[in-house]
């Protein structure tokens, strides 16, 4: 492993499939200039009945950020298929979310074997 | 013999490092007149294409600071024009003064080009991603020639001077837009309001010609007046219409109705219905002061911003307890609003999340440090309390980059 892939600042996208659910495991800083990544990543998994996008680990989020999950979560809808957002206990993303009330438009689950019990 | 080659072997070596280094259109046209003149030609104009009809602008002759303008004969199919049309370069050997005439369309110039007769003019066209931008124009007196090595020579500094004049017009041409733009988004000059004191601070992040972000309003007359302050989301110029949509609907929403949750939520509509995924966060406050500023009515509404706080005049700091949505998210959100009294002394505080956000070396910034600040400023005053906290912030981030920071204070009384 380089020192490069460890370094938590540098974005990642982790792609994992389970069946019809795809999970998405984000690393480092969502904002302006990685969100577009977010955004390809999303539409790349658009064919999954559910996409589990696992921000819990990541170091910030930016309104570029969360502007993506409100976009995909309605596109999402708009399909039929199902965007949860994996928080756990992450400040960086709890804080926006809930100031913004954004809590109360997107799914939203603690961990991904709670997202996965509920999908199932 | 020798001497030219060298010549040539220096100009070629120093062009790509004296063109490539400005975006400055005139230190760009410099750098082309002290890389030629005088050691590859006594006299050397850059003539331009103005975007009049035949216009020209020529900068250049034996000064290298001189600018003059003219217009070229449509019909003529010589000289400088025919350069400029078909990009062919033109050498004239001891030129006649006809061919001057052609070449170089002003009569003081021409003087000047002239008195260094007999003289090689040679004309070149600046072509710079496909088209021909202008031409340059060069000139070497008595007992030089151009030779064929110095024509080749000059077609390539020619297609470096191109490039570097090109890019330096777009840049400049972005900059012009950025500047136009960020000017109409410059905060607001803050009214005089009777019987009431506001304060305003806004710092930008420092990020290069970022646009969009935070912003704040006021606006109204006489005893009612609405304060808005905002956190648009992303940067660059959709995020600067972004602004000044949202700040031209508060206020045409406000002409209609100045309760800041009806505003927000005609803010919210107009939002949701004009972009699908960028959301603004406002918090919208409504002044009203008594007559002689003892008392006044605030009315407050937020969008997924953090609510305002009061820094009352004994000390105790209150944040208001209000949340709603950001606007542009959902249709039809509706807004909560509520009513407090301040009195003279007190200080409400509207600020952005670039304060409490702020990354310092031991994290945050965080709520809890900016209360204790305040507590400290209890009296103080709007524009006092607008300083103090930015001053901390600033202190607090020890250089390090930060999002947009705005604040908006009020108080009443004089």
């Amino acid at each position: 492993m380089t020192a490069e892939s460890t370094d938590p600042a540098v974005f990642a996208i982790a792609r994992e499939n389970r069946g019809s659910t795809a999970i998405l495991r984000l690393r480092g800083d969502l904002d302006m200039l990685t969100a577009p990544i977010l955004d390809e990543a999303l539409s790349a998994a658009s064919d999954c009945a559910t996409v589990l996008l696992d921000v819990s680990t990541v170091g910030f989020v930016g309104s570029s950020g969360l502007s993506q999950f409100v976009k995909h979560h309605r596109l999402s809808a708009e399909r039929g298929t199902r965007l949860v957002v994996v928080t756990g206990t992450n400040r960086v993303v709890l804080r926006p979310l809930t100031l913004l009330q954004l809590d109360l438009v997107l799914n939203l689950a603690d961990t991904i074997e709670d997202a996965l019990a509920v999908t199932s | 013999m020798l001497g030219r080659a060298r010549l040539r072997a220096d100009l070629a070596g120093e062009l790509t490092a004296e063109l490539s280094g400005s975006l400055n259109l005139r230190r760009t046209r410099l750098r082309i007149f002290g890389l030629l003149q005088p050691r590859f030609a006594e006299w050397v104009m850059l003539a331009l294409p103005d975007g009049r009809p035949g216009g020209v602008v020529l900068h250049g002759g034996t000064d290298a600071r001189v600018t003059s303008t003219a217009t070229l004969d449509p019909d003529q199919d010589s000289g400088l024009g025919r350069v400029l049309r078909t990009g062919v370069t033109a050498l004239f050997r001891s030129a006649t003064d006809a061919e001057l005439d052609q070449t170089v369309p002003h009569p003081a110039l021409r003087a000047a080009a002239a008195g260094l007769f007999p003289a090689d003019v040679l004309a070149l066209a600046l072509v710079a991603r496909g088209a021909t931008i202008g031409a340059l124009v060069v000139l070497r007196g008595p007992g030089r020639r151009f030779e064929a090595e110095d024509v080749a020579l000059a077609e390539q500094i020619a297609g470096r001077a191109a490039m570097a004049l090109d890019s330096a017009r777009i840049y400049e041409e972005r900059s012009h837009v950025a500047s136009v733009l960020q000017a109409g988004l410059r905060p607001p000059t803050l009214p005089s309001i009777p019987d009431a004191r506001v304060s305003a601070r806004f710092r930008a992040a420092a990020e290069h010609m970022e646009i969009g972000g935070d912003f704040y309003d006021v606006h109204g007359s006489g005893d009612d007046w609405l304060l808005t302050l905002g956190d648009v989301c992303g940067k660059g110029v959709e995020a600067a219409v972004l602004t000044g949509r949202t700040r031209q609907s508060i206020r045409t929403a406000a002409y209609f109705d100045r309760s800041p949750a009806k505003v927000l939520e005609a803010l919210n509509s107009v939002l949701y219905d004009a972009d699908s995924e960028r959301f603004v966060t406002v918090v919208c406050a409504r002044l009203r002061p008594e007559p002689g500023g003892e008392h006044a009515t605030v009315d407050l509404a937020v969008a997924g911003h953090p609510s305002p706080l009061i820094v009352r005049a004994g000390g105790e700091v209150e944040q208001v307890e209000i949340t709603g949505m950001a606007t542009g998210i959902l249709p039809g959100v509706r807004y909560k609003e509520v009513s407090v009294r301040i009195q003279r002394g007190d200080t409400l505080l509207m600020f952005t999340d670039g304060v409490d956000e702020a990354r310092g070396e031991d994290g945050y910034y965080g709520m809890d440090r900016l209360l204790r600040l305040l507590s400290a400023y209890a009296g103080a005053g709007p524009e006092i309390v607008c300083e103090a906290v930015e001053q901390d912030v600033v202190e607090y981030l020890d250089g390090r980059t930060h999002d947009d920071i705005a604040l908006l204070a009020l108080a009443c009384g004089r």
